[in-house]
């Protein structure tokens, strides 16, 4: 039960996500410091590791996506490692 | 491709529904079938119970006008440098009030802006205060009680008045009304026992209006009944109301009904908890009762006080009235939203622009330039990267191939690639999102100002707070013809819309071609829907684009990749 509330919102968040992309992020200049992109690395994750460590991991990711290197920026090649206890 | 037709599926159906209820429905006229219907069916129920302090016993069958009205019961006026009006000895309601600084129109001899009318008037809108009781044993004034003037003859801030009324069964009741020079009433209520025995009273205020009035209808803006119990707001919609009543109990706060840029609110005595309700019987109401009775020893007396806000929602006024009268978080009656760190200290800075500069539609394009300038450094980095990692593309693409099986490995190149290209990317996701908000702030924060409130700007702009007047489908004004509304849109929304295609040409096209149709067509889109919001909004909007594309066309230019 709990997991398929888990995926319901993994479901909704991964919609708004593909929205966001598709409509909102065009506006903006391509920033993402990152390969994959934090959309693609946020939705990846919660396929990944569900709903919530998914969304822990993903905000995470967006916390790192900025250029002061002294709290915590980065750039590069970053993909989602793959969930080992899945 | 099914998510794509998702949505563009919610892309019709929404846009189908705000062209549906913007040319079809008349929600005014639905509205007032809706009121026929229910008046007919509603059966009025007073109940002399604490619970509810319902003193307007019946609805007036036939609507006066409003100096009819007026001139129904003895009167006694009030005046100050901002309100003018009157409060009727009959019922000692106060329903007259009028703001005499703001106007109806642009007109300078329109009428002023009325707040509160008498009941029997067609849009009554009043306020109350008094006593009810459990036992319905003692004798207590109602809507019809003819009060006497004791003290003093016009409410001035100087000389506030005192009106009596006695009961004749040995209770005499008092009201000392006293005003600002702004917007606040006090209301200091007194019950003189006279009687042998003591007698319990429960304090209570109520706003009732008579009429929904033209709300903007807008989501981004609350309109309708407003209050805070204990710290939390609490707005409803006039149509939630009359589906289903609200009660609420706390210990501080207040109650009230707002418009967008006026609003009247009933403030309890501090530090007595209340029960408040927000209901709907022929007409809105929004009162409170002090949960505790009021005990008045034998010959004692014994009082409450009250205050009441009437007035328009002056940033200033309403901070001053949060902190000095200590009035549990009056500073939410403006409706800031949620992001209202930003939107107040946003306020602060166009407010101390548009005093310097004194044309609001400049003030509104020096702000807009501000937000940019701040952002600058951010887009012109995360430009330069986009540049730069454009060019490197398809060698990322070959080492991502080369290395498919080796995570690691890729990481390691890529991370060789971007040192040896010197590729630092210094925006990023994190202030782009950042930058959302702040946007927004601005948008909400021009939508919610009163100061925006018949601020002309140039030519043909007279009021920023309402739509741009002129419309293409008459050549600005070349063809006698006023076509309907919806075909009005005017010369700001059309430069708008212009900006807007050409800041989206700077952009690379979406590689995928119905996401690129669905741009091609987006400036279109925008300029009808914003054909009808305040001009202001358009002009903010329009200099912002311009100001991006500026911006975009500098970094291209300067930026040039050289490939290895």
């Amino acid at each position: 039960m709990i997991k398929k509330i888990n995926n319901f919102f993994s479901f909704i968040l991964t919609k708004f996500i593909k929205i966001y992309k598709f409509l909102l992020s065009p506006f903006f200049p391509n920033a993402c410091h990152y390969d994959p992109t934090c959309s693609e690395y946020f939705m990846q994750s919660l396929k990944e590791f569900g709903f919530i460590k998914g969304c822990f991991k993903g905000i995470l990711r967006i916390l790192r996506c900025h250029p002061i290197k002294f709290l915590g920026g980065g750039f590069g090649y970053d993909p989602v490692i793959k969930n080992k206890n899945k | 491709m099914e998510n794509k037709n998702v949505i563009i599926a919610v892309l019709l159906s929404t846009a189908i529904l705000i062209g549906w209820s913007m040319y079809f429905e008349n929600p005014d006229e639905a509205q007032r079938k809706r009121l026929e219907i229910q008046g007919k069916t509603e059966t009025q129920t007073n109940i002399q119970k604490p619970e509810t302090p319902q003193t307007g016993k019946a609805v007036p069958t036939k609507a006066i006008s409003r100096s009819d009205a007026l001139k129904e019961s003895d009167r006694v006026f009030i005046e100050n440098s901002n309100l003018s009006g009157s409060i009727s000895l009959r019922g000692a309601l106060i329903d007259d009030i009028i703001l005499k600084n703001y106007r109806e129109t642009l007109d300078k001899s329109s009428k002023p802006i009325v707040v509160l009318s008498p009941k029997k008037s067609e849009d009554g809108y009043f306020v109350e205060s008094g006593w009810a009781t459990t036992k319905s044993d003692i004798k207590v004034p109602d809507n019809n009680s003819v009060w006497q003037i004791r003290e003093g003859k016009k409410l001035t801030p100087s000389s506030p008045v005192t009106l009596e009324w006695n009961n004749r069964e040995g209770v005499v009741f008092s009201k000392k009304i006293e005003v600002d020079d702004k917007y606040l009433f006090k209301i200091t209520e007194t019950i003189r026992n006279e009687k042998s025995k003591t007698i319990e009273l429960f304090h209570y205020s109520q706003i009732t209006k008579n009429t929904k009035p033209n709300t903007e209808n807008f989501y981004i803006l609350h309109e309708g009944l407003i209050g805070v119990v204990d710290k939390n707001l609490k707005e409803e919609t006039y149509s939630s109301i009359e589906e289903e009543k609200k009660t609420y109990t706390g210990k501080s706060g207040w109650f009230g009904i707002t418009d967008k840029y006026w609003m009247s609110a009933i403030i309890p005595e501090s530090g007595k908890s209340f029960k408040g309700e927000y209901s709907f019987a022929n007409s809105y109401k929004a009162n409170f009762i002090i949960s505790e009775p009021t005990i008045a020893n034998p010959q004692k007396s014994t009082s409450n006080t009250l205050k009441i806000f009437i007035g328009a929602k002056e940033v200033y006024p309403i901070d001053n009235y949060t902190e000095k009268e200590k009035i549990d978080r009056f500073d939410l009656s403006i409706d800031w939203g949620w992001f209202y760190f930003i939107t107040k200290p946003l306020f602060f800075v166009i407010d101390y622009i548009f005093k310097i500069v004194g044309n609001f539609g400049i003030a509104i394009i020096i702000l807009t330039l501000l937000v940019r300038i701040l952002f600058f450094p951010l887009n012109n980095y995360s430009f330069k990267s986009m540049a730069k990692m454009k060019v490197l593309q398809p060698e990322m693409l070959r080492i991502k191939e080369l290395y498919k099986d080796d995570m690691k490995r890729t990481q390691q190149e890529m991370m060789a690639l971007y040192k040896r290209e010197k590729v630092n990317p210094l925006s990023g996701c994190l202030p782009i999102l950042v930058q959302i908000p702040i946007f927004f702030a601005v948008y909400k924060m021009l939508f919610v100002t009163l100061e925006m409130r018949h601020a002309p700007f140039f030519g043909w702009i007279k009021d920023l707070s309402a739509a741009d007047p002129t419309t293409i489908f008459n050549l600005f004004g070349l063809i006698p013809w006023n076509p309907p509304s919806f075909l009005m849109i005017g010369v700001w929304p059309i430069l708008m819309g212009i900006t807007m295609y050409f800041q989206m040409k700077l952009n690379p096209t979406p590689p995928d071609p119905i996401q690129a149709k669905i741009f091609a067509f987006f400036p279109l889109i925008m300029t009808v829907m914003l054909a009808t919001f305040p001009s202001g909004l358009v002009v903010y909007w329009t200099v912002s684009n311009v100001l991006t594309m500026a911006q975009q066309y500098y970094i291209i230019k300067k930026t040039t990749v050289k490939t290895v």
